[in-house]
């Protein structure tokens, strides 16, 4: 494997990392039934699907309805327009 | 000659196995760090990966003072003083897999510090490292700058380590920071001396972390160059 210099940020360790963070902000509250409890929670669950979806392919995880340049995004390419906004595919 | 790059290359992969190093004494002096690189694996080229930064698929290393060099240099931030043990290019989304040291103009006191990732694991925990999170201290616009201190990548472990240019991002990060900062490794370290032309060190970067001695006045001629591999040939 040679050396990449930087991290997509769809790429499944990217993605991995978030969730890790999420879930310390998650144990930092005492109280299971606090609100922020469930916050940190399903943000965590949320970022593991999409870490595990992009282990498969970051294509998976581009919004192809809302335009191929999200697809393209997702292969690794740079945006092709200045105001390009990646848009990833919704969780609810 | 080149039967002692070859006899050295069949110890090279069985030593990195074992240690994570592998010390090769007056090895080839009269080859091109490029020619040993080649020979013993497969050069990273630092400036296809990093184009417009000028930095040469080889780099020389020499003493310099703190103001003599960049603040993204170990040297601009510690000068002639010791460099702490961490991990090459830690702030790179895949650092490369090893590199090699080798002497040019050797001193006879300045040491290069090499510290297996188990000692660290030991007394960090592997849990802590494994759950660690570091943001980069600058990270690029468009991509993810936050990098964990333990990672898998095409099946190997990688490990990854630098106080200047990671910053913790999580508890674990912290607490991790603060183990390796604070504790005393003079024991567990294995100390080696470039000393004369040809010696050559080939490290594990995801399994070792190296730091070099404080550099004397006498040792201002020292001179070593750096190669970095992606692979090491068997």
């Amino acid at each position: 494997m040679n050396a990449k210099v930087t991290q997509h940020p769809w790429s499944p360790d990217a993605l991995f990392s978030k969730a890790l963070v999420y879930v310390g902000e998650m144990e930092r509250v005492d109280d299971p039934g606090d609100w922020r409890s469930g916050l940190w929670s399903s943000l965590s669950l949320e970022l593991l699907l999409r870490a595990a979806l992009a282990n498969i392919s970051p294509v998976l995880l581009a919004n192809s309805k809302a335009g191929w340049r999200n697809t393209h995004y997702a292969l690794g390419h740079a945006p092709t327009r200045k105001e390009f906004i990646p848009k990833s595919v919704l969780a609810g | 000659m080149e039967t002692a790059l070859e006899r050295a290359r069949a110890t090279v992969l069985a030593d990195l196995e074992r240690e994570g190093f592998s010390v090769c004494p007056r090895l080839s002096p009269e080859l091109t760090t490029s020619q040993v690189a080649n020979r013993i694996g497969k050069m990273v080229d630092v400036s296809e990966l990093l184009p417009g930064s000028g930095i040469p698929p080889v780099q020389t290393l020499i003493p310099r003072q703190v103001d003599e060099a960049g603040p993204n240099q170990y040297s601009g931030n510690y000068g002639l003083g010791a460099f702490p043990l961490h991990t090459d290019l830690a702030h790179w989304a895949i650092p490369p897999h090893y590199f090699i040291l080798r002497c040019i103009v050797g001193s006879k006191n300045v040491l290069t510090n090499l510290l297996s990732r188990a000692e660290v694991l030991k007394r960090v925990g592997a849990s802590t490292a494994g759950r660690a999170v570091f943001r980069i201290r600058k990270p690029r616009a468009g991509h993810c700058g936050l990098l964990r201190a333990m990672g898998h990548t095409d099946g190997a472990e990688l490990f990854r380590w630098d106080p200047i240019f990671l910053l913790p991002f999580n508890v674990q990060a912290q607490q991790m920071a603060s183990t390796i900062m604070n504790s005393d490794w003079h024991g567990m370290t294995h100390k080696i001396l470039l000393q004369h032309p040809g010696d050559t060190i080939v490290i594990d970067n995801w399994r070792s972390l190296h730091g070099r001695a404080n550099v004397t006045v006498d040792s201002m001629t020292r001179r070593i160059e750096r190669a970095y591999l992606s692979e090491v040939w068997a």
